[in-house]
């Protein structure tokens, strides 16, 4: 880790009293803050604790406010590889101060350039997506990566996980926000995941110190980083009460963009997504409609189909079709379109959006 | 006086060669069977004593001595008794024919008549190596019995039966042969893919399966007809050849499971244990050394339902019988070896809850969960698996669609072709069918071009497949260009190969 300042030190040792309430540590902070070494800081965090919060309910900080103790936090944190940036670091992004309860304490494994750079958008989605919403996932940050975008979004199985490789994938790079400790990743799976960003230039953050399991209520407190890290965010799935929703909300509270992607009545992953655009969310089915929001031109890469593929496409146009719907329509043996299908997954044109369901991954531009 | 009398005990699939030697001799009323027999050839004195007398004959009140040769080979059943009943007989000087050349084998009843026994026809079979030719068997085996050319066999309800006819009182006419013939009688199958409606593309990679000889998966929900098309498969299956059908009757005879007139298996057998089936019965094994299912499923298929639900060691000791097509079980009282050449075809859903994937329904399991679900069936059993159907819910309007459907007789034509061109293509290379092929035969029978290369390469990179699935696409097309009758694989068999990967 780079050297500290005193200010930065005290509030990774303010940080660390997990016990503390955030408007605590603030006031705390507030207090300190200024103080040029760490010793007066301790003596003022005592005198503030003692006469504002009871010195008997919290004996364990003042028992900790030596050198010592923050020793042996900073050491922890090294010796797992954690770095810590706190909101008064040169690396801590200013968009980011703006949120309400904006994380004292950033605990990040990985590039932390990222967290400065300029274009970061929130590309979210629930755990449980059609593959048709991951297939659009993999389109829209394959896309806005080669804008130039950092995708931002959390480290869940679905949308989250699609993002982070499909942007690996594509030699960029993602910021992958964490609801738990850095010890224990959720879901366990995912560990390989982060190693695998870290490794490749990307970042992993977290408000959490590392000893801390995630809880269910910390993922929508956990949006609020990503929405408050991103210019905009990308509603890929939702249901109706899908955590999702939170990211949208929040972005929305925080003056964000927030776009949305359409989906059919009677799909229940994609209500969420419906009722954000009726709220005013921005409805989007391609992904040039971000790009060019924020003014970057995207050449939109068309597939060249044959005659049999365009007459698929066709069919499985209206809302998806079943394969035997396919070979109707085509009055084609199933031998002879298999072969067929498989060539437009390839191609990206399609996706098996269910079994023998396929579906069409975006619009087809009108010639 | 002392007798000898042939007949033979059972080692797995293999017949030994017992000589049961009986003496009579003055001395305290008694009867005593030594050479190493289990309880149920300990027990068969009572059956032999009634038996005579109840035929009529005298049980001598002397001394009895059995004694079944060679003493060190355990013998288990009841299919001696006939053998020490017409020792005693012959021993005691109530019967004077020379019996050397003849074999014996059957259980008594009480009352004299004779019991149908399991495994005749293995035993029938090791004897005529042996040289062997004149059998006299009970008559409820008769059947079994028929197939084999170049034996007299005389079937026999009784005991009394057996002795009219060897002094020559009443001589029995020899069993008649039976020729093999596949023709007459196939039509025995009670499931035809014609039943099934709807499901294209499950009926399409069905045929693919059986034509390549690939394992198979189905994956889709519960009530979605994974069992149907499942017992479809040995409708389609190539004709048994008469070798194939002795091979299948001599396990189903050695396990008893062979029906009372069926003499030879003409169907290929279809087996499903239940997915609590323990790891012995699937296998085989016991104390004396039975078959397990997946011998018993030798030349056809085994079904297992519900995959997942399998133990995993009981899964597992399938990985070696389905390299090898054969298993050897190895207990205390010997071992033996049994053929397990069959066509594994199991079945799953695609999560804990039968809804993931489906567009209409929610599914509840967690990612864990889901993860866990499929983890059970291990990788290495899986990279047996070439196919992985997935099957969806016929809607209404399908099932009453009277559109065409084609019978199994016509699917199993083109399957017999198919066949056919693989047989020739590996006539030197000692496997049978594309799923056989290992690397050495995928790089001599599988050249790509080069826009098939590209078109894997693509796929690869698209789709996200394994590098495992490399060789399984491959041989999966191999078949499908042998079904269409193409010398090369072209790009649409690759696809077509793509479209069966393991999701």
């Amino acid at each position: 880790m780079k050297k500290l300042s005193t200010c930065e030190l005290s509030l990774i040792w303010l940080d660390s009293f997990i016990g503390l309430e955030y408007v605590n540590k603030q006031e705390l902070y507030k207090l300190i803050n200024g103080e040029k070494d760490i010793k007066s800081v301790i003596e003022k965090a005592r005198n503030f604790i003692e006469s504002k919060i009871g010195a008997e309910k919290y004996l364990l900080i003042i028992s900790s406010a030596n050198q010592t103790y923050l020793d042996f936090i900073l050491d922890g944190l090294d010796r797992k590889g954690i770095s810590a940036v706190t909101i008064v670091s040169d690396e801590y992004p200013e968009e980011l101060k703006n949120i309400t309860c904006p994380p004292l304490v950033l605990y990040y494994k990985g590039n932390v350039s990222l967290l400065k750079s300029e274009n970061k958008f929130g590309i979210v989605g629930s755990r449980k997506s059609l593959p048709l919403s991951l297939k659009i996932t993999e389109d829209y940050t394959k896309t806005l990566v080669n804008a130039g975008f950092t995708p931002v979004t959390g480290i869940a199985e679905g949308v989250d996980k699609t993002v982070i490789e499909t942007a690996l994938k594509s030699n960029g790079k993602a910021v992958s926000v964490m609801a738990s400790g850095f010890d224990n990743v959720y879901p366990k799976a995912h560990e390989n995941l982060i190693n695998t960003l870290v490794e490749k230039g990307g970042l992993v953050i977290t408000e959490h110190v590392p000893e801390i399991v995630a809880k269910p209520y910390f993922f929508p407190v956990r949006n609020r980083i990503i929405a408050g890290l991103s210019k905009g965010v990308l509603i890929v799935s939702g249901g109706k009460h899908s955590g999702t929703l939170y990211t949208a909300e929040y972005a929305e509270e925080f003056g964000r963009e927030v776009f949305a992607v359409p989906y059919n009545i009677g799909v229940a992953s994609g209500v969420g997504c419906n009722d954000l655009i009726k709220r005013g969310a921005i409805l989007t089915d391609n992904p040039q409609d971000i790009t060019e929001f924020y003014g970057v031109k995207v050449d939109r890469q068309e597939q060249v189909l044959s005659e049999i593929e365009q007459a698929i496409v066709e069919v499985i146009e209206d809302g998806g079709a079943h394969v035997d719907k396919i070979c109707k329509a085509l009055d084609k043996k199933i031998f002879e379109i298999s072969p067929i299908l498989s060539m437009l997954e390839i191609k990206g044109v399609i996706v098996k959006n269910g079994i023998n369901v396929y579906g069409l991954c975006r619009n087809r531009s009108e010639e | 006086m002392i007798s000898k009398i042939n007949s033979y005990a059972l080692l797995g699939l293999k017949g030994i060669p017992v000589s049961v030697e009986v003496d009579v001799s003055n001395g305290l009323p008694a009867f005593d069977i030594v050479g190493l027999a289990d309880t149920a050839v300990k027990e068969s004195k009572e059956r032999v004593r009634t038996a005579i007398k109840n035929s009529g004959r005298k049980v001598p009140t002397q001394r009895i001595t059995a004694n079944l040769a060679p003493a060190d080979v355990k013998k288990e059943g009841s299919l001696l008794d006939l053998a020490i009943a017409v020792g005693v007989l012959k021993a005691s000087g109530q019967l004077l024919v020379d019996v050397k050349d003849t074999v014996f084998l059957g259980e008594l009843c009480l009352d004299g008549s004779v019991r149908r026994i399991n495994g005749v026809l293995p035993i029938i079979i090791s004897a005529l190596a042996e040289n062997y030719k004149n059998f006299i068997i009970p008559f409820d085996n008769a059947v079994e019995a028929s197939y084999v050319e170049g034996i007299t066999v005389y079937a026999v309800k009784s005991l009394g039966e057996t002795i009219d006819h060897l002094s020559g009182l009443k001589p029995l006419q020899p069993v008649e042969k039976k020729g093999f013939n596949i023709e007459q009688n196939q039509k025995t199958y009670t499931s035809d893919l014609s039943y099934v409606k709807g499901q294209k593309v499950a009926k399409r990679a069905l045929e693919v399966a059986v034509s390549g000889g690939h394992n198979l998966l189905f994956v889709g929900a519960p009530g979605t007809g994974k069992t149907m098309l499942a017992k479809c498969i040995p409708t389609i299956m190539p004709d048994m050849s008469f070798k194939e059908a002795l091979d299948t009757t001599k396990i189903h005879s050695v396990a008893g499971v062979l029906k009372d007139n069926e003499g030879i298996v003409y169907t290929r057998p279809f087996r499903s244990p239940h997915h609590t089936s323990t790891r012995i019965s699937l296998t085989g094994g016991g104390a004396d050394l039975r078959p397990g299912e997946i011998s018993l499923a030798h030349n056809g298929v085994l079904f297992l339902d519900e995959m997942p639900e399998y133990s995993r060691s009981t899964l597992e000791a399938l990985r070696q019988p389905l390299e090898d097509g054969v298993i050897t079980i190895s207990r205390v009282t010997g071992s033996a070896e049994y053929p397990a050449n069959f066509m594994l075809c199991g079945s799953m859903n695609p999560c804990p809850c039968g809804n993931y994937g489906s567009e209409d329904k929610v599914c509840n399991c967690s990612a864990s969960a889901i993860a866990k679900y499929k983890a059970r069936i291990s990788g290495p059993l899986l990279d047996r698996i070439d196919l992985q159907i997935q099957v969806d819910s016929v809607k209404y309007s399908e099932l009453t669609d009277d559109g065409e459907s084609e019978s199994s007789a016509e699917v199993r034509k083109r399957v017999n072709r198919t066949r056919l061109i693989q047989k020739e293509r590996f006539k030197e290379d000692g496997i049978m069918t594309n799923a056989d092929m290992g690397e050495k035969h995928l790089k001599k029978y599988c050249k790509l071009s080069a826009e098939c290369e590209t078109i894997l390469k693509n796929a690869y990179e698209s789709l996200g497949l394994s590098p495992r699935a490399r060789s399984r696409i491959i041989k999966v097309a191999r078949t499908i260009a042998d079904m269409g009758l193409y010398e090369e694989i072209r790009p649409e068999h690759i696809l077509e190969a793509v479209s069966y990967r393991h999701s």
